[in-house]
């Protein structure tokens, strides 16, 4: 079961997920009241919502499916009878007193999915109600609640504890990313809340045949605080137990601010949810039929995407998997496709595009670049009009101000010279002026040769063929 | 059952009830979980857990947006709100 490189002085941190996943349906998991992110304070709000005496929860058959979806996704057992089950809470952000959610029949059990080559096992996927939203700056003495949330769709995705390390936690995470954006179930917007994780974490010496006593990390948002959180937890109990200290079975909370986790202070939070099948709501059959329709209706999966684009665009597994990582580049890819040439706009989007996006930390979707201009761009490279060295700086203008690559090379008097008898004057002009390095690279230092291609390409400000350039050199210096 | 349990029983559910009935409501908790000990009893292993007494299937409805809001009511008939919110004793983090 151990994994060396994952052993930390001496002990095995184990690692579980539960992953909340806000699913994008239309409306809320038990109420007709939209579902939707940043809309004004409790103008989403449904009665069924609200938890007023006397409503019924109905299911929205849109979530069902969605929860189906995943389970199919990720070879899973989809129930045959899913039941719904009450959880009983006091908080002011959860109207009812319980929320509805699934423990024992859960909509989804048994999945798997590949993180990097090895199995990490799904325990179960269950469907349940977001809670409202509490906010306490408002007031000195006075707590806020905004109920737009209350009843949103939430998958809940609960891993078995096979991850070894903090690196393979995130690698997981971002495999249930692509997954649910795959699948156009969620947007898994992290900062939006619209995925959240939790992280059960223990460590045991790599011979023991139990795992140790577990801790359970809330509140994570973010890809880089999941390993953050997760890596600081393992210090903290291995430095625990060395000391001669225990774990202790408790809930704690991660602060970014300070990378600690911190103790919810076990007694006061102690609880006792006193599940039990929710009355309003009778088990839910899930037939066969249902699971046909929705299998039809799912979108290529990241791993048939990449093996389709690698026997339709001849890519490399490497390109395959980098252009399939994310859905928006796997469309962005394939809009391009239709115009341009599949093996150098895989390149481009791969290096240069994908560079700009990690450097200003944001998404394609976000950003200036769309098919459009990001084709002619490619066409402008592939007919020679500019080299690679002027297409990175029409890109860095494309990114900055959003214009058409054909008016920036035009603006700024970009083309690429590929004319040979112009090539061939400046060529001859710079071996005129520097015939102490022609006599060099004659007497045989050839590594001058680049020299005097670096000469050409300021004489021109970079707007020279290379390709030109260098059989034109090779002919002016034989003579 | 204890008058420890039973406190935090009250605290959970949220139910007030005076040091002075304590010993009434274990007595009644005490017979549900004496009936509870005797179904525990028996041999119930060749049947499957029922969840639900009724023999149905759950209806569900299609995912159509049907706006029922009437947010100045809804904030109205709380104990307390102002224009937006609905306003609750500080929920200290």
């Amino acid at each position: 079961m151990a994994q060396n490189d994952t052993i930390i002085k001496g002990w095995q941190p184990v690692i579980g997920l539960e992953v909340h996943v806000q699913l994008m349906t239309n409306t809320k998991l038990f109420s007709p009241a939209k579902n939707k992110f940043g809309e004004d304070a409790n103008t989403l709000v449904d009665l069924i919502d609200m938890g007023l005496p006397g409503v019924l929860p109905v299911l929205n058959e849109g979530a069902m499916k969605q929860g189906i979806k995943f389970g199919l996704a990720t070879s899973a057992k989809i129930a045959k009878t899913m039941i719904f089950d009450r959880k009983n809470y006091f908080y002011p952000d959860l109207p009812k007193g319980y929320q509805i959610t699934q423990l024992h029949f859960p909509i989804v059990k048994d999945g798997v999915v590949d993180v990097n080559g090895k199995e990490i096992r799904i325990h179960q996927a269950h469907l349940e109600e977001d809670a409202g939203k509490s906010m306490h700056d408002k007031y000195d003495n006075k707590s806020v609640i905004d109920l737009n949330r209350s009843g949103v769709p939430l998958l809940e995705i609960v891993s078995e504890p096979d991850i070894r390390s903090a690196a393979e936690a995130v690698d997981y995470l971002k495999k249930i990313h692509q997954i649910i954006t795959y699948l156009d179930i969620s947007d898994g917007n992290m900062s939006q809340g619209s995925m959240r994780c939790d992280a059960n974490i223990s460590i045991m010496r790599p011979e023991a045949e139990e795992y140790g006593t577990r801790a359970e990390i809330k509140n994570i948002n973010s890809f880089k605080f999941v390993e953050k959180a997760i890596n600081f937890e393992i210090k903290r109990q291995i430095k625990l137990l060395e000391n001669g200290g225990t774990v202790e079975q408790e809930t704690r909370l991660y602060d970014s601010v300070k990378d600690e986790t911190r103790s919810m202070r076990t007694k006061e939070f102690a609880n006792d949810y006193r599940y039990f099948p929710c009355p309003d709501l009778v088990p839910t059959n899930i037939s066969p039929e249902l699971i046909e329709e929705v299998r039809k209706d799912m979108d290529e999966l990241p791993e048939e995407k990449e093996a389709r684009f690698r026997s339709e665009y001849n890519l490399g597994d490497y390109e395959a998997q980098v252009l399939c990582s994310e859905k928006t580049t796997a469309n962005f890819y394939e809009e391009v496709c239709k115009v341009s040439d599949p093996a150098l706009s895989a390149k481009w989007i791969i290096g240069e595009v994908n560079a700009l996006l990690n450097k200003h930390d944001v998404s394609l979707n976000e950003s200036n670049i769309n098919t459009k201009n990001f084709s002619n761009l490619i066409l402008k490279i592939k007919d020679g009009t500019i080299s690679g060295k002027i297409a990175k700086e029409v890109l860095e203008e494309m990114w900055e101000e959003g214009s058409d690559p054909i008016e920036i090379i035009k603006s700024k008097g970009l083309e690429q010279i590929s004319d040979e008898g112009e090539l061939e004057a400046i060529a001859q002009a710079v071996i005129d002026n520097n015939s102490s390095q022609v006599e060099a690279y004659k007497s045989g230092k050839d590594k001058l040769f680049g020299f005097f291609v670096g000469q050409v390409m300021k004489e021109t400000q970079g707007k020279a063929n290379p390709g030109a350039v260098n059989q034109i050199l090779k002919k002016l210096l034989a003579n | 059952m204890d008058k420890i349990e039973l406190k935090n029983l009250l605290f959970l559910a949220r139910i007030s009830a005076d040091e002075k009935e304590h010993t009434k409501i274990i007595e009644k908790l005490k017979n549900t979980f004496d009936l509870i000990d005797e179904m525990q009893d028996l041999d119930l292993s060749d049947l499957e857990p029922l969840n639900n007494p009724l023999e149905l299937n759950n209806v569900s409805r299609e995912d159509v947006n049907n706006d029922r809001n009437s947010k100045g009511e809804f904030l109205n008939n709380s104990p307390e709100s102002d224009e937006d919110y609905f306003l609750v004793p500080k929920i200290i983090e």
